[in-house]
């Protein structure tokens, strides 16, 4: 298969053994090593392991089994446990760690309905970033240009999927980090509502705000991987036992019926202007709405984040700050010694913000708002414009991100091409909790229209 | 935005051995940027009108 062969695709192709998922993994295997030491995906490499479950798909498919995943190779952020390797979470603390004896909840669901992990990913360091960039690891670097940041922290999951290493992989999002390097990398990406999918196994960053994600270079991918994600599981307490809501079969509905808007307060520079101006006029957007007191609910994000990632690392920085990715560690010193005052408004806060938002989708089915403020900047950037005020771009990064995800609101990330513009950018498709449907139908409406898609980049696509 | 900000020095020498941290010098300016940042936010939020009875949310349901 292609590199540019997605997961429906590879899918249909093993099942009907037109090709076998042990010659599909063997050729993803091989893009990779040829391309990882440029782009910097991938930490660790599952090749025994991959071919051998490529074999079972392969008989099982022999026995005619119905694999909806059939063969299909993905890759997961190294925070995601895999039996046998050390979940590091892209630190260098936790590689004294025991290795993971069994793979996460999500890794078993794909690996259940036919796909193949190759391997685990970058990220930034215990995924307290949007850069992409790491200090024990170095940086992924952007596949659509290699002196730009993936974004991040789900990084390494972005470029491989860029680079048409693997179709599909799995992140996580805890303040932007699926939807941030999926607009600098072109992809399309899928952040759940809070409380759907299943977190068992993952290193975790903000219990509270951590959700589990996929990417995917098509909307129908993205649904077919979502579908099989989906189950409840109570080993994560977070988790809302829900039926299973298959979407796959429902794209093709696009917006119609759907009421759609345009999140008035989140603008970014004039390119992402541009491009939301174009997602607006393509789906006939006429209606803006106020969101209510957004800066104060990215505020409350960022300070939880601070307070709950330090209690998280607290014995860590105690005992080995200085093994920290020194971005990360001073953000985490400071978070322990917050005063308690600052993170319980945050709290009350977010429930008096989550109950105006959902008064707001009483008018609306879908929000519309930017992924990120600016294009992907330069690896080793740290400062940018943003409105014409030169800021720290660390933490303006999750700008547009950090509200929607504060809520757990369900939200589908959909690469738009501008006319005339090299990288892609990233339009946040946003929808009522327990409606990633609605969000994925908006998503495909873009991408049939021909103004939202992901393609491997150039240099990367097999002709 | 014009916010009243506090004596980060005091701060992390009050706090820190509070919470058993030892902040080597180096850190210092990494950790100060990081607490002027977070007090920047807390401003933001303390102007958010809330009422005495409105839950907190630490286990967010949708």
């Amino acid at each position: 298969m292609k590199s540019t062969a997605g997961v429906a695709e590879i899918a249909r192709a093993v099942s009907t053994t037109a090709t076998s998922a042990r010659a599909v993994v063997m050729a993803a295997l091989g893009r990779i090593e040829a391309n990882n030491g440029r782009v910097n995906a991938f930490t660790d490499m599952l090749a025994a392991r991959a071919l051998a479950k490529a074999d079972a798909v392969d008989e099982a498919i022999r026995a005619t089994k119905t694999l909806p995943l059939a063969g299909v190779p993905f890759a997961a952020k190294n925070l995601y446990d895999l039996e046998g390797l050390v979940t590091r979470a892209g630190s260098a603390l936790n590689r004294d760690n025991p290795a993971a004896t069994a793979d996460a909840a999500l890794v078993e669901k794909l690996e259940a309905a036919g796909a193949i992990c190759v391997g685990a990913t970058n990220m930034d360091e215990f995924a307290y970033g949007f850069t992409g960039e790491n200090a024990h690891d170095g940086p992924s670097r952007n596949p659509h240009d290699m002196t730009l940041m993936t974004g991040g922290s789900s990084a390494g999951s972005a470029a491989a999927v860029a680079a048409g290493m693997v179709p599909l992989a799995l992140g996580s999002d805890t303040n932007g980090s699926i939807r941030v390097p999926a607009s600098f990398c072109g992809l399309f990406g899928l952040k759940p509502t809070y409380g759907r999918l299943s977190r068992r196994g993952m290193f975790p960053f903000v219990a509270s705000l951590d959700h589990p994600g996929t990417f995917a270079r098509s909307v129908e991918d993205l649904a077919l991987s979502y579908d099989a994600l989906q189950g409840f599981d109570m080993a994560d307490p977070a988790m809302v036992k829900r039926p299973l809501e298959a979407i796959s079969g429902r794209l093709e509905r696009g917006g119609a019926g759907l009421r759609v808007a345009l999140a008035d307060d989140l603008n970014g520079e004039p390119e992402v202007r541009e491009m939301v101006d174009l997602a607006r006029k393509t789906l006939g957007v006429e209606k803006r709405i106020k969101l209510p007191d957004v800066q104060a609910a990215r505020a409350a994000a960022f300070l939880i984040t601070m307070a709950e990632g330090a209690a998280l690392h607290a014995t860590r920085l105690r005992t080995r700050a200085d093994d920290f990715d020194p971005a990360v560690r001073d953000r985490l010193l400071a978070g322990a010694l917050l005063p308690a005052g600052w993170i319980e408004r945050a709290q009350k806060f977010r429930r008096s913000f989550q109950t105006r938002m959902l008064d707001l989708f009483g008018e609306v089915d879908v929000i519309l708002a930017p992924s990120a403020p600016m294009r992907a900047p330069k690896i080793g950037q740290v400062t940018a414009s943003f409105g014409g005020v030169d800021m720290p771009l660390r933490p303006n990064l999750g700008l547009f991100t950090q509200p929607f995800s504060f809520i757990g609101l369900p939200v589908a990330a959909v690469p738009i091409a501008v006319p005339g513009r090299r990288l892609p950018l990233g339009l946040q498709v946003i929808a009522a909790p327990w409606r990633e449907d609605v969000a994925l139908r908006v998503a495909r409406q873009l991408e049939r229209a021909g103004v939202a898609k992901a393609p491997v980049a150039p240099g990367f696509a097999d002709e | 935005m014009s916010v009243k900000l506090p004596d980060f020095d005091r701060w992390i020498e009050a706090m820190a051995p509070t919470m058993g941290l030892e902040i080597a010098d180096a850190h210092k300016p990494g950790v100060k940027a990081n607490l002027k940042t977070a007090a920047k936010m807390a401003a933001l939020l303390e102007k958010a009108a809330l009422r005495d009875e409105t839950d907190p949310a630490p286990v967010f349901r949708a």
